[in-house]
């Protein structure tokens, strides 16, 4: 548990980090969000009465011991466009956001591993090139592309699923796709290489001397250890999930996070903007140290850390 | 492998031309990619209705020329792609190497940074930077997704770095005084080159599709330097009319990316299959035949090799790895298979318990209790392995399963169909009879809080469990400290004397042969030497080349001890000589030894596969 703990209180140090980083960022980079709130040609008033509400006007220091106390507290501050706390907005999208990435995960996951096991357990058979020659090529797509595409072909030329918004479950199907479709082909190369390394070594060897089936060996004893691997890549490529979920959501109209911020972007709505930033990447964290979790839970020497840095 | 050179082809035919449009595209475009037309607006392209070949790709809602648009795009992707990718590169390159060789605080601050900007998925960080640039020319979209994307490469970096600062050769150049920076520059990059290609060729797909998502999302380039992105975003909001808007920029985009990771993907290190993966492709259900009943021949040997042969397709050659191997076991007897690496030995022992290698095609015969096991099914393989031939082996500490506690993978061994309490109580035998007392610690161990004597004596455990007829050793106490390995043996000794079973010891140790055999077959590049009682073989070797193998060890053990060698190596069976493999080397070998290839004959102790074995010994 001594390896949880550290990972824990590494978490948290990284959220700091991230909030920190999250403030400079937005406030180091030339231009000035005041300026960018207003319309062009406004007068210098204008522009400083903003200042002012934003807090931009006082000293960086003390701009930065305000931030940091009103954030651990839960106050991020209000839109400038709406009349709502950014919390409440945030509250109102993320489950969307999340709704979506995890049916994307799963759609993901759901393919890749039958099809990565399948296509180790013969490795330059059939079935093996085609998911080699299909996941190189999914893994350039790009996805707004596909998304694209897929509103062309299923929503405008024949209305099989509805190309907007958030309505029922058919309205999950198009942007399910297109989030799962890169991380499928990355997750299907991934899962191979594992149970294929898996498969040449010394205890499945052993493990096939010993009598076993082959479905044990193949789910219990490969599929165990080249799952380590695979949920390294999968918790790296959730980040990109993540991030990459406002482009579709942007495509699909999807009321996430993801529009949220870039409606926000538009807007120059800045408090908004920083929020979103700083929920996003604190999820992301949290997803990293689900995964520490997840390897302390099928590897037993990373449990009395006697495999430091995993990873 | 041939594939991964047409993909590498591949990823150039695509690569190449883009970057000489992205060159030139000023002379190659066929019109002025923002020259607005109205009148041409939503032109179809060429072969469509309503098109015209003077605007092969169609046109856009403004009437400008979309080839001319897409390969300016390919400019601007490309231009700022390379750009990031360069600038990103120099600063991870110089922060891993100087983080990762000097270590200490400036190490410890530089990662704690690395992994907060980590945190951020890299697009949102790229997102809020631009959300509030004042302006989006390329250069401020170089730095921004540099400095988004430099952290990949300082952690590769550095990791690899302090791989290679512990190395010998590094080692050695400190020493003979060589300074910080030459060792980095000269030495370590070099080595960590391989590894950055490929990720910067990854990393030039990503920016190549990041910078058109930016500009898909009015956060990319500003005019009117034209982004892919820009095209599409501008094909979306006109979805229903101009379909070519939507297809050509994506395609553009999509052919680039996969030309990239094509070319990154054609690394030359592809692994083979080492261990039979194919075994696992047999069909569970399918009834096992032969493997029990009434034997089908006259001997009464328990397992009988004749004339085994291993070969290997390499190419237009045949490799006979083993090359005529025959020999028996009886039942709980105690048999040696004595030779040098490459002897075939293991090969051997493999090819017994049908785990050779998938490439391998075996010829000969393997009989156990009268069945033959070349070319044995699947489903009959599983019905011999762990229940009449076990196999144990040279590792113990990665012959177990690293994440299944001990008891898991004793329970396995003994399949369904037995009540809890007897597969509990047969599983503390078992560990009881390997001599391990406190069963119940060991039981709910992981195979790495044991040690190496308890990993291979619970390996035992396992291959016994199933109560089998034959053992197969290879090399079971290689990886263990001498004290361990003599108990270990004295102890297998001990069970298979108990049980009556036969066990088949691999080595390459006369120390083990003479400690634990009766009987030994020496092997010599794939062929069999001599077979003998052990202590007969010991005592008075009669082939050559188990003469020169006891006369090295005995002169190991005098005091003080002597090195003699046998001159010269034994043969890669690649390059087996003709006649007698061992003529080469041999001190008594005559002309016809280097033509005809010796058959084994009866000798005084055994047989022995030498022409001259009956020959008077001239004495020297």
């Amino acid at each position: 548990m001594r390896f949880l703990a550290g990972r824990v209180i590494n978490a948290v140090l990284v959220v700091c980090g991230v909030t920190i980083l999250t403030f400079v960022i937005l406030r180091v980079v030339p231009g000035d969000p005041a300026r960018l709130m207003v319309p062009p040609g406004s007068s210098e008033d204008v522009v400083e009465n903003i200042r002012v509400e934003l807090g931009t006007d006082k000293p960086l220091l003390t701009q930065f011991v305000d931030f940091a106390r009103d954030t651990l507290r839960g106050d991020l501050g209000n839109s400038f466009r709406k009349d709502e706390s950014v919390v409440a907005l945030i509250a109102q999208t993320f489950p969307n956001t999340l709704v979506l990435t995890l049916t994307s995960v799963l759609t993901a996951l759901a393919v890749a591993v039958p099809l990565g096991v399948q296509a180790a357990r013969r490795p330059g058979g059939v079935i093996d090139r085609i998911a080699l020659a299909v996941s190189v090529a999914l893994q350039s797509m790009p996805s707004f592309w596909l998304g694209v595409l897929l509103v062309y072909a299923f929503a405008v030329r024949n209305r099989v699923f509805p190309a907007i918004g958030m309505d029922g479950l058919g309205s999950l199907v198009l942007p399910t796709i297109t989030l799962a479709t890169g991380l499928m082909a990355v997750l299907t190369r991934t899962i191979r290489e594992s149970m294929l390394s898996a498969f040449e070594s010394d205890y499945v060897r052993a493990a096939i001397a010993k009598g076993l089936s082959a479905r044990r060996i193949t789910w219990i004893h490969a599929a165990k250890n080249a799952s380590i691997p695979t949920i390294t890549v999968l918790g790296i490529q959730i980040g990109f999930v993540l991030g990459g979920t406002f482009v579709v959501e942007l495509i699909f109209n999807w009321p996430g996070t993801g529009l949220l911020a870039l409606q926000a972007i538009q807007q120059r709505d800045f408090p908004v903007v920083q929020g979103v930033v700083m929920v996003v990447a604190i999820s992301f964290v949290l997803v990293n140290l689900l995964v520490d979790v997840m390897y302390a839970v099928l590897d037993p020497r990373v449990r009395v850390g006697n495999r430091n840095g995993s990873r | 492998m041939k594939s991964d050179r047409i993909a590498f082809a591949a990823g150039i035919a695509i690569v190449v031309p883009f970057a000489v449009v992205a060159l030139f595209a000023r002379w190659l475009a066929p019109s002025d990619p923002n020259l607005i037309v109205p009148d041409k607006k939503f032109r179809p392209p060429f072969w469509s209705a309503g098109g015209t070949i003077e605007h092969m790709l169609g046109t856009d809602q403004l009437g400008r020329d979309l080839l001319s648009r897409i390969m300016y795009g390919a400019q601007t992707s490309l231009y700022i792609a390379v750009g990031a990718v360069l600038i990103s590169t120099t600063i991870g390159v110089l922060v891993g190497l100087v983080s990762g060789y000097t270590g200490g605080w400036a190490d410890k601050i530089l990662m704690g940074l690395t992994e907060v900007q980590l945190a951020f998925p890299f697009i949102l960080l790229a997102l809020a930077i631009l959300s509030i640039a004042d302006t989006k020319s390329p250069p401020v979209l170089i730095g921004v997704l540099s400095i988004a994307s430099w952290v990949i490469y300082a952690r590769v970096v550095r990791a690899q770095v302090l791989i290679e600062r512990e190395k010998e050769y590094i080692l050695s150049a400190t020493v003979n005084g060589a300074t910080r920076l030459r060792i980095m520059f000269r030495y370590i990059l070099p080595n960590v080159l391989p590894l950055l290609v490929v990720i910067v060729l990854l990393q030039l797909a990503t920016m190549i599709i990041i910078e058109s998502v930016l500009a898909f999302v009015a956060l990319g380039v500003d005019p009117p330097a034209i982004s892919w992105g820009l095209i599409l975003a501008e094909g979306r909001r006109n979805i229903a009319t101009a379909w070519w808007m939507l297809a050509f920029p994506g395609f553009a985009i999509f052919l680039l990316v996969l030309g990239i990771n094509l070319i990154a993907d054609a690394r030359p290190s592809q692994r083979r299959p080492t261990v039979p993966v194919r075994l696992l492709d047999t069909d569970d259900r399918a009834t096992p035949h032969a493997a029990s009943g009434a034997s089908d021949s006259n001997s009464d040997h328990l397992l009988e090799v004749t004339d085994l042969r291993v070969r290997f397709a390499t190419g237009d050659d045949v490799l006979n790895a083993v090359d005529g191997v025959s020999f028996h076991i009886d039942r709980g007897e105690l048999v040696a298979l004595v030779g040098e690496s490459g002897s075939g030995k293991s090969l051997t022992a493999l090819s017994i318990i049908g785990l050779q290698p998938p490439a391998a095609s075996l010829s000969g015969s393997i009989q156990l209790d009268g069945h033959e096991l070349v070319r044995a099914s699947g489903a009959t393989w599983r019905s011999i392995r762990g229940r009449r031939i076990s196999m144990i082996f040279q590792n113990p500490g990665t012959s177990l399963n690293p994440l299944l506690k001990i008891r898991t993978q004793l329970i396995e061994t003994l399949g369904a169909g037995q009540s809890k309490e007897s597969v509990g109580t047969r599983c503390a035998d078992a560990l009881r009879d390997v001599n391990i007392t406190d069963v119940d610690r060991v039981m709910n161990s992981y195979p790495f809080e044991l040690s190496g004597g308890m990993q291979q004596r619970v390996m035992i455990a396992i291959a016994l469990l199933g109560e089998p007829e034959l053992l197969i050793a290879d090399e079971p106490t290689t990886a263990l400290d001498v004290t361990t390995q003599a108990q270990i043996l004295d102890e297998l000794a001990e069970l298979a004397r108990r049980r009556d079973l036969s066990v088949l010891m691999i080595t390459h140790d006369l120390g083990i042969v003479r400690r634990f055999a009766e009987r030994t077959v020496v092997m010599y590049s794939g062929r069999e030497c001599e077979t003998a009682p052990t202590r007969q073989l010991l005592d008075e070797p009669q082939h050559p080349y188990s003469r020169a193998l006891v006369e090295t060890v005995m002169a190991l053990e005098q005091t003080p001890p002597r090195l003699v060698g046998i001159d010269g190596r034994p043969p890669e069976p690649i390059d087996r000589p003709q006649g007698c493999a061992f003529a080469p080397r041999c001190d008594r070998a005559q002309d016809d030894c280097t033509t005809i290839v010796p058959t084994p004959q009866t000798t005084a102790t055994g047989r022995a596969a030498c022409l001259h074995i009956h020959d008077e010994v001239v004495a020297g």
